[in-house]
């Protein structure tokens, strides 16, 4: 019973691709009586939020240190510090969590931030593409 | 269990000092800044007093030969656990085969390496502290070399949180002496000591008014200050007295000592003052070159001041504990 359906258009192809990324699926599939459709995202551009991991005050950048941890567009590994949050006379740190390069900053240096604010976006690197197959 | 692997001379094992045997000739010997060390003692749980090791000279280069929680402090020497960037303050926990390496700082002039249980070498009379001018205390009496290895003692509270931990450095915690319009240069504060008021008036001026520069000849026995030169209008007969770290003394060449941690225990120069023990730290970091001024305090206010520390540390004791305890969930 092919007659309900109307082949698919590049136009409904590229609206089905916006709607997927959006949505932020890595992959979509559509069978269609005589059309198989596979649509793959590779992952780049894929964002990480890093939260803190407390309440107190965020900084950038160590007192006794000039230069901020990182900078936006900076190359980061999962473990580097790349902020501190203050509580009183302690530091604990704000870890990168997910290699990549940090995108930016969500909070100004020397806020005052509740526990598990997003601080800062990382851009991931590809996290290996799924589905190659055919 | 810590290897050194690399080291200058002059790095040494060191508490808060050697007290109760001055009256022998005994010195205190212990750490040039007692607030650094204190501060990485208190983050791992350890007793403020426990040993660690002073670097004042790079680059320095442990391996860890078991797992341990660690605690770099004083000046920042951009300390790299097996190749990451520790912040400055900073606790950590090191693993068996991990190798630490401290490089010469930008400003200020000593780093302290703490350990989880202290550095546990033999106590002599009452500290683990090395003094370096006799060759006694520390590890066998002499500063560490390469290959040596140091026990830490037991330590209930070995872990730190994830990521680690640090505390907020004295300079930015503390109030400074007094804010001078000159940068770079440390004011201390000093109490007049004995021989002051002998000094004549345009002596104690250029005294307490006049910028002193650390000369090259200083060292953890004290330090020698470049600067206009105090006199005596007539010699004073004194006779030797006993001595504090901290004592100001004026020799016949009119230029400064500061008497230190290896100080002798007596001394019969002439005392013009004394900075305040809760002040000595600040000397602790300063090099050779590093500008210096003293504000005059009465004792009243240096126990303040000491007060304040005291307030410092407590304050990293109590927020290091609960840190650990959430950690261990």
């Amino acid at each position: 019973m092919r007659d309900a359906l109307k082949p698919l258009s590049l136009d409904d192809i590229r609206g089905i691709a916006a709607w997927a990324r959006t949505a932020g699926l890595g992959e979509i599939e559509l069978e269609q009586p005589g059309l198989r459709l596979r649509l793959v995202f590779p992952a780049t551009g894929g964002l990480h939020l890093v939260r803190s991991p407390t309440t107190g005050r965020f900084f950038d950048r160590h007192p006794a240190r000039p230069d901020p941890f990182a900078r936006p567009g900076d190359r980061v590994s999962a473990r580097d510090v790349i902020g501190l949050v203050q509580v009183e006379r302690l530091y604990r740190p704000v870890i990168a969590g997910r290699a990549g390069v940090l995108a930016r900053f969500l909070a100004e240096t020397g806020r005052l931030i509740d526990a598990d604010t997003p601080l800062a976006e990382i851009t991931t690197e590809t996290e290996g593409r799924h589905g190659t197959r055919s | 269990m810590i290897e050194i692997v690399q080291t200058p001379p002059l790095n040494s094992v060191q508490d808060l000092g050697r007290f109760g045997a001055r009256h022998y000739g005994v010195g205190t010997s212990g750490a040039m800044d007692d607030v650094a060390l204190a501060t990485g003692n208190l983050l791992l749980g350890n007793p403020a007093g426990a040993a660690g090791i002073e670097i004042q000279m790079f680059p320095f280069l442990v391996k860890f030969r078991s797992d341990v929680a660690v605690a770099i402090t004083g000046a920042d020497c951009r300390a790299r656990l097996d190749g990451t960037l520790l912040p400055p303050w900073w606790s950590t926990n090191a693993r068996a085969g991990q190798s630490l390496v401290l490089q010469a700082p930008a400003t200020g002039a000593r780093s302290y390496l703490a350990v989880a249980g202290g550095v546990d070498v033999p106590v002599v009379l009452g500290s683990r502290s090395t003094c370096l001018r006799i060759g006694y205390g520390g590890h066998r009496g002499r500063a560490l070399e390469a290959g040596d290895r140091l026990a830490c003692g037991a330590s209930p509270q070995a872990r730190q949180p994830q990521g680690g931990i640090g505390a907020e450095p004295p300079e930015a915690a503390l109030a400074a002496a007094a804010v001078d319009g000159a940068r770079d240069v440390t004011v201390l504060r000093v109490v007049p000591a004995a021989e002051h008021d002998a000094f004549p008036e345009s002596s104690r001026r250029a005294f307490w008014q006049e910028a002193w520069t650390v000369s090259a000849q200083s060292n953890r026995m004290g330090f020698r200050l470049m600067g206009t030169p105090l006199h005596l209008d007539q010699p004073l007969e004194i006779r030797s007295s006993g001595i504090v770290p901290g004592i100001v003394q004026v020799p016949p060449s009119g230029q400064p000592i500061i008497q230190l941690r290896d100080a002798n225990s007596a001394g019969g120069y002439p005392k013009i003052g004394v900075v305040i023990d809760a002040d000595l730290w600040r000397l602790g970091q300063a090099r050779p070159g590093a500008k210096l001024r003293f504000a005059s305090v009465t004792q009243q206010q240096a126990a303040e001041v000491q007060r304040e520390t005291q307030a410092y540390l407590a304050e990293v004791e109590a927020l290091a504990r609960l840190c650990r305890y959430e950690a261990q969930g």
